[in-house]
């Protein structure tokens, strides 16, 4: 258990840190290939995250009853 | 299992509101800044003029939410006293408890670890950043908005100046909400989601071990339940 949720808390950490480092990249213009296709997998997690979080919080609010049932 | 009611139903329903519409917001928005990486969300929702549309709309909402909570606890607060506002104003506990906190992940510190209030002073820079982001969304989205009323008494390269702090601060929100989102989402303590902020209660024992300062209030009654 205690590793599972190391995991998922460094997976977050790496999943949020290549979010911050892409729009750095973006932001700074930087020309080079590599760095570009980072920065579009950055910056395109970065929407993934948003639209994940669109799903948790309408998953929040349509089940708010049932849990406060529970 | 005994529960402790966090958020009121009219914080709730600030924060549905602000948060969907913000969200709305980014997705609508980051491709209008991104266009090379996020070119395929206009060419999914129908090309630019149906994007901006959207984003209009969802400014519509945030506004609301923004003005409701200004307007609706502000009042509250100043005519009939304790709202939400009360509870996450900055103290000087909140800057001590940031330097322990800091001390602790650093490991330079063998005390005990803070001993949170309502609100840890995680939570008030949170709310306080995005609040502050949103009074600058509003400005210089109106700016753009309606630009040609603005350029009746504006120089050009003011609303470029508008456009670009829009952005910027877009990108920095963005940021913020990744990390809001690593906080509900991916802390151990929260997996996978965090609810109390859909249902406004809390169970007691999760608030004796993470806010104990809050639940000493609570077992001594000082606490008062805040609009």
């Amino acid at each position: 258990m205690k590793l599972l949720q190391n995991k998922i808390r460094y997976s977050g950490a790496i999943v949020v840190a290549i979010i911050y480092l892409s729009f750095i990249a973006a932001v700074l213009k930087i020309e080079n290939p590599v760095v570009q296709i980072f920065v579009t997998i950055g910056i395109n997690i970065a929407l993934l995250f948003v639209i994940v979080n669109i799903g948790a919080l309408l998953y929040g609010i349509i089940t708010r009853d049932r849990q406060q049932a529970d | 299992m005994a529960e402790i009611r966090r958020f009121s139903i009219s914080q709730t329903a600030i924060h549905a509101l602000g948060a969907f519409s913000i969200l709305v917001l980014y997705i609508t928005g980051l491709p209008i800044t991104f266009p090379e990486q996020l070119g395929w969300i206009p060419a999914l929702l129908g090309g630019y003029p149906v994007t901006m549309l959207i984003h209009r709309i969802a400014a519509v909402g945030f506004i609301i939410a923004g003005v409701y909570l200004v307007v609706y606890h502000g009042l509250y607060d100043v005519f009939v006293g304790r709202s939400y506002f009360t509870d996450v104003w900055i103290k000087i506990k909140d800057i001590k408890d940031a330097i322990n906190d800091g001390k602790h992940i650093l490991r330079l510190s063998s005390d005990k670890p803070p001993r949170y209030g309502k609100y840890s002073w995680i939570a008030k820079a949170e709310f306080w950043s995005f609040f502050s982001e949103a009074a600058i969304f509003l400005v210089t989205g109106s700016i753009l908005w309606f630009s040609w009323q603005f350029l009746a008494f504006m120089p050009p390269q003011y609303l470029l100046t508008a456009r670009y702090i829009h952005a910027a601060f877009a990108v920095v929100s963005v940021c913020g909400v990744a990390f809001h989102s690593y906080m509900v989402h991916f802390n151990p303590e929260n997996f996978r989601i965090d609810r109390c902020i859909f249902t406004g209660f809390m169970p007691k024992d999760e608030i004796k071990e993470k806010y104990p300062q809050w639940y000493e209030d609570l077992e001594k009654g000082d606490e008062v339940a805040a609009e």
